[in-house]
């Protein structure tokens, strides 16, 4: 089997790229997942779409990526109920207090509309809160959430409509290497379970490297050492309550953030500590307890209101906050694009514009630069505070 | 009312949507789940998962192996209650 | 009229249904309201089975469609029964008990559950709501009118309009923990404590006896736990993680750890796919034979579907109710109908239609297997039960050390005196592996 582009991991930021590709005329793609399209980072995260972020690549890049959440429905042709509630950040100390003031400023001299609240303002934008102990708050009207799942399909299926093949229940089990090359991607079947059946190689001349959490572990089989870490995140959900909350309330002292889905339930997540590093998607009672207190803490109101269900998913954690992306020396034809923390879901749209550029044009743009993994050996890292959970 | 045959109560998922989204590829038990949202509401699945399955048999020949992963809490839980989880408590004798 | 409460003079005398239904009706009666009007119910029973005996039957509207609901299983594993008690919403009218002076109100529905105007989006989608492609193609500006809509008619209780207090949790450490309180877990949790280890047995229900409290034709008192078991009734088994299960009482959580969990959480009753399955009036047999023990005839013509021991039980009890008239239908070609419950049920395969005011479905007893799975028992599917189920030895060990499982959650439909000796044999297991007797 032969195909022009083989890109492993078949989640947002993988499909977005393949899209891109081949609405670039580059149709001779392969995606590869090992489970089924949503069975990682991509199926199992919060939703929220942001553009308050403390750097201006960032900012700049998440207005894109909302503006084409904006027209995503009539455009794919699939509901992914993108709702523009905004975020309304909260911080508990005057260290993080100066730290959001300066990024509130940024982003206003890069066009959001973002002010900075006093408690009693947070207050308004949600009255449920109890916002005792807040020290500044901020709000983006233009910040939203979106329900995952159907921009994965909705990614897949325009791909596929225009020749790229997806291959789920496939898990990348080594490359055939020559000349610092990557020549073929060796594949087996995972349909039942664990990897069995025979080895399908397949020919490539390109070799993109989109699977979030699991990305060190494919690049170690080329001998490429990357530096991120899976690290378990958790979320939980609650009875579908008659709407009631606007924005996406996220709290940068104790990494709390929820919001309310289009069906009504209040989906969210904390920072939990420590959490073990390592591919790990089993829920913790450590996590549905500290939730459960923060939240209710927020909002007193909530106490009486019912858990339905929690899940785990994998951050793609790197020492800096920033990703890891771009073409590698050697070998010379893998392009990386992971390390996006928690927010590569919400970067994806964009991304994979991006990164089908860069394939097809073989560019490196000054960001891509920027990301790239040298900078953890020539120590230019970049710096994102503005991370929850 | 409409004479329909629910899979999914709950989230108001008819057996023909199932048997449709079977049908278009979503032909694996958690797949199935996440494009109908069969087993996402009140009842997280306790109602649905075995018609869904027999469905999912029906339409490929085969059962599916597992259930769609049981995620805590098997019954819906007050916030209030758990949130003093988080704090040291004695235990009782 | 058609639900009604039975009077003991409409039950034949001597019969275990007539003892059954003499000592639920024994507690004071207390009233609470209904959307407005008044309800009457006995202290202690649970408030679905209370408004079943008054004919209230439509007590919400689903979420997308807005079709009618009802109380169906009788036992808090389905959705029909939801109601907002006081300030709380979505509350299992099936596991709140009634103490009197309570305010119920229907969800998700205008006026109320019965009339409301919202119902015609039944109509609009006769296959289904396909809500990933709803008002996709016709730009955008239409497809955000369209999500504004659907977001104001989302969700089913609203916000709680105070806070409410609940008592800090509570730790509890043990050698074993039996979840269920049935014959198996009973049986299981005597084994164990006779062996000498600490034994907590947990129950949603306030009463020991599982399965057996719901058969209208057995009055008989169920085996009770050795006094030494720290017994936990009415408190739900909400969660299990690796070394910690969670209940929650009245009060709040209890978080237990003990170093062998035993699972007899039974069977759930799953009415199966046909058309018209989820009307106010369609329940399960147990469900049936449940409301039946406490005095409350689901419909005086019933029509009895699937071949089962509840409806076995069912048939049997109805036969010394006076004037209740019973039909029997075939599964295979099952249909219910009626607006807003059930009116008539299809009840073979020319077509031929009975009227009713109950249909009774035997159903799948499926494995309530959650607990387990969640405490890392491996799921597979039994092709002869039907249904997903733990995988276990012969002795009920599974492949997670110290889980168990007994009882009809891991045999089906077996008589109580087999699932009471699958219980002792498996608590005796698990006794040895609490001894070192066992790799596992």
């Amino acid at each position: 089997m032969r195909a022009r582009v083989v890109i492993v991991g078949g989640g947002i930021m993988g499909l977005a790229t393949a899209y891109n590709l081949a609405r670039r005329g580059i149709t001779d793609v392969l995606v590869v997942d090992q489970t089924y399209l949503c069975g990682g980072a991509s199926g199992r995260n919060g939703g929220g779409v942001r553009a308050q972020f403390s750097s201006e690549e960032n900012i700049r890049l998440m207005q894109e990526s909302i503006s084409i959440c904006r027209d995503f429905a009539a455009e794919m042709r699939i509901n992914v109920w993108f709702r523009q509630g905004g975020y309304l950040f909260l911080t508990r100390s005057d260290d993080r207090a100066a730290a959001l003031e300066a990024s509130v400023a940024l982003q206003r001299r890069c066009g959001l509309n973002t002010r900075l609240l006093e408690p009693r303002e947070a207050a308004r934008v949600v009255p449920e809160l109890d916002v005792t102990g807040v020290v500044r708050a901020s709000f983006n009207p233009d910040d939203g959430v979106v329900f995952p799942w159907p921009f994965v399909w909705g990614f897949a299926r325009a791909a596929q409509d225009l020749g790229v093949r997806v291959a789920t229940f496939h898990a990348v089990e080594g490359f055939d290497t020559a000349g610092g090359r990557i020549t073929g991607a060796r594949l087996r079947s995972t349909r039942d379970g664990a990897p069995s059946g025979e080895v399908l190689t397949v020919e490539c001349d390109e070799v993109v490297l989109c699977a979030g959490a699991w990305s060190p572990g494919v690049a170690a089989m080329v001998g490429v050492s990357l530096p991120n870490k899976p690290h378990r995140h958790e979320i939980c959900s609650t009875e579908p309550l008659k709407p009631w909350l606007q924005p996406l309330v996220a709290d940068l002292t104790d990494g709390l953030y929820f919001s309310q889905s289009m069906r009504g339930e209040i989906v969210g997540g904390v920072a939990v500590e420590p959490v073990p590093e390592g591919i790990d998607q089993r829920s913790s009672r450590q996590f549905l307890a500290k939730y459960s207190a923060s939240l209710v803490r927020a909002v007193p109101r909530l106490a009486s209101v019912k858990v339905l269900r929690q899940w785990a998913g994998c951050y793609d954690l790197t020492p800096d906050g920033g990703p890891i992306v771009g073409r590698l020396a050697e070998p010379s034809n893998l392009v990386l694009a992971c390390g996006f923390m928690g927010h590569g879901f919400m970067m994806a749209p964009v991304m994979g514009r991006l990164l089908a550029e860069h394939v097809a044009t073989q560019e490196t743009s000054a960001l891509f630069a920027r990301w790239s993994l040298d900078r953890f050996r020539t120590g230019a890292l970049v710096r994102e505070t503005m991370i929850i959970g | 009312m409409s004479e329909k045959t629910m899979a999914c109560r709950c989230e108001d998922v008819t057996l023909d949507e199932i048997e449709r989204a079977i049908a278009d590829g979503h032909d694996d038990l958690e797949s199935l789940k996440r494009y109908t949202g069969f087993g996402t509401g009140w009842c997280q699945g306790r109602q649905c998962v075995t018609v869904c399955a027999l469905a999912l048999a029906a339409k490929t020949g085969e059962a599916p192996r597992a259930p769609i992963t049981p995620r805590p809490p098997a019954q819906p839980a007050h916030l209030g209650a758990l949130a003093s989880l988080a704090k040291r408590a004695p235990e009782e004798g | 009229m058609t639900a009604r409460r039975l009077a003991a003079s409409e039950i034949a005398k001597g019969t275990a249904l007539a003892r059954r239904v003499a000592a639920a009706t024994s507690a004071a009666g207390v009233s609470f309201e209904h959307d407005g009007e008044r309800v009457r119910a006995f202290e202690g029973e649970p408030l679905a089975i209370a408004l079943l005996a008054a004919d209230r039957l439509v007590l919400s509207r689903s979420p997308k469609l807005h079709r009618p609901r009802g109380a169906t299983c009788l036992r808090g594993h389905c959705e029909g029964c939801l109601v907002r008690v006081d300030d709380e919403p979505n509350v299992m009218a099936c596991r709140a008990l009634a103490r009197g002076g309570e305010s119920l109100r229907s969800q998700n529905a205008f006026p109320n559950a019965a009339l409301d105007v919202f119902s015609v989006t039944d109509w609009f989608f006769p296959r289904g709501m396909d809500h990933h492609h709803l008002f996709v193609g016709a730009g955008r500006a239409v497809n955000e009118t369209m999500q504004y809509f659907a977001r104001k008619m989302s969700g089913l209780g609203t916000l709680p309009e105070a806070p409410r207090a609940f008592a800090e949790a509570r730790r509890l450490r043990v050698d074993a923990l039996v979840v269920g309180a049935g014959a198996s877990g009973v049986a299981a949790a005597n084994a164990l404590c006779r062996k000498g280890f600490d034994v907590a047995l947990a129950d949603v229900s306030p009463r020991v006896g599982g399965s057996r409290l719901d058969d209208p034709t057995d009055a008989g008192e169920p085996d009770a736990p050795d006094a030494r078991v720290r017994l936990r009734l009415g408190a739900a088994a909400v969660a299990c993680f690796d070394d910690s299960t969670l209940l929650e009482d009245a009060e709040g959580v209890l978080e237990v750890r003990a170093r062998v969990r035993v699972f007899a959480t039974g069977t759930h009753d799953v009415v199966g796919a046909f058309a018209g399955n989820d009307l106010p009036g369609v329940l399960t047999a147990r469900a049936f034979c449940r409301a039946l023990c406490h005095g409350a005839l689901a419909g005086e013509r019933v029509v009895v579907a699937g071949e089962g021991p509840w409806s076995r039980r069912a048939r049997e009890a109805l036969a010394q109710v006076a004037g209740a008239r019973c039909e029997a239908a075939s599964p295979a070609s099952l249909a219910a109908l009626g607006s807003r419950r059930v009116e008539r049920v299809v009840t073979s395969a020319d077509g031929s239609e009975a009227r009713c005011d109950a249909l009774v479905v035997e159903g799948t007893a499926a494995a309530s297997y959650e607990l387990a799975g969640q405490a890392g028992a491996a799921l597979r599917w039994s092709e002869a039960r039907a249904c997903f189920e733990p995988a276990c030895d012969d002795d009920g060990a599974t492949d997670a050390p110290g889980v168990f499982v007994c009882g009809s959650l891991r045999l089906g439909g077996a008589s109580l005196e087999a699932r009471a000796a699958d219980g002792a044999r498996v608590g005796a297991r698990a006794a040895e592996h609490l001894a070192g007797g066992s790799a596992r």
